[in-house]
């Protein structure tokens, strides 16, 4: 079996662990690229390592399905995992879509960096109603 | 023509996996990732004269929506019509909301899968 062991702490350094404690994603770091400290060796152990999982697999990255009653939320956490610090729906506005049955992509947000807010759902309720209403 | 709710999957830190389940002309669900600049499409199923298209607005609300193309030349639209016509596609824009329409088919059953990532 053939391994990559680090000789510096590139790999398992503090830094990294203080930015990320589970070392085994890796792929949003590294280009393809040894760095010059890295040398190849044959058969080494490497389950003493820290952060060593031999359970790891897929599924440990599957954590969390989208529903449609998850949709607001889901795209919130998402959103803030690549460093957009706020969400596109508050939780006050995706109780109220998924109570009125109302599409929260499709309400204009008038909160700060447009944000969806309660008070958007309520106006587009609102206009949507005063729009049937004047149908009849 | 139904609304398809997508399943989101996290693949790794950093990379997401948003599937529909497509059938007879069908709308996705549109997704709002705007930092996720990396976006790879792949569609498998069963296709009965389907065609499948990614389409992006870059309104805050979404109402006009436009093809979205290939990165390599974008003019080539995201668009399939089999498992491996034309395969895995890189999307070139990056747009507020994103999502897949099917259109054109009889019987279909296609799974659309989403990946993004930040590029940077």
């Amino acid at each position: 079996m053939m391994q990559v062991v680090f000789k510096n702490d590139w790999f398992t350094g503090e830094k990294r662990f203080k930015k990320n404690p589970d070392p085994q994603f890796v792929d949003d770091i590294w280009d393809g690229k040894l760095p010059s400290t890295a040398k190849v060796v044959e058969g080494e152990d490497t389950s003493s390592a820290p952060g060593y999982k031999p359970e790891a697999s897929l599924k440990d990255f599957d954590t969390e399905r989208m529903t449609s009653d998850s949709y607001a939320e889901t795209l919130n956490n998402v959103n803030e995992q690549f460093g957009d610090n706020f969400n596109l729906f508050s939780t006050a506005a995706t109780k109220l879509a998924l109570d009125s049955g109302v599409d929260i992509e499709q309400v204009v947000g008038t909160g700060k960096d447009g944000r969806v807010t309660k008070y958007d759902v309520e106006e587009y309720i609102g206009s949507k109603q005063a729009a049937h209403d004047g149908k009849e | 023509m139904a609304t398809i709710t997508p399943v989101h999957t996290q693949q790794g830190r950093g990379a997401h996996l948003f599937t529909w389940a497509m059938t007879d002309d069908d709308e996705g669900k549109p997704i709002s990732i705007p930092a996720a600049s990396d976006r790879s499409v792949h569609n498998v199923g069963t296709w009965g004269g389907a065609t499948v298209v990614m389409q992006g607005s870059n309104e805050v609300t979404p109402t006009v929506w436009f093809e979205l193309n290939a990165v390599q030349d974008f003019t080539t639209a995201i668009s399939s019509t089999a498992d491996a016509t034309p395969g895995i596609q890189q999307i070139g824009e990056n747009s507020v909301w994103i999502r897949p329409v099917s259109s054109g088919g009889t019987g279909t059953s296609v799974t659309v899968n989403l990946l993004v990532r930040n590029g940077t």
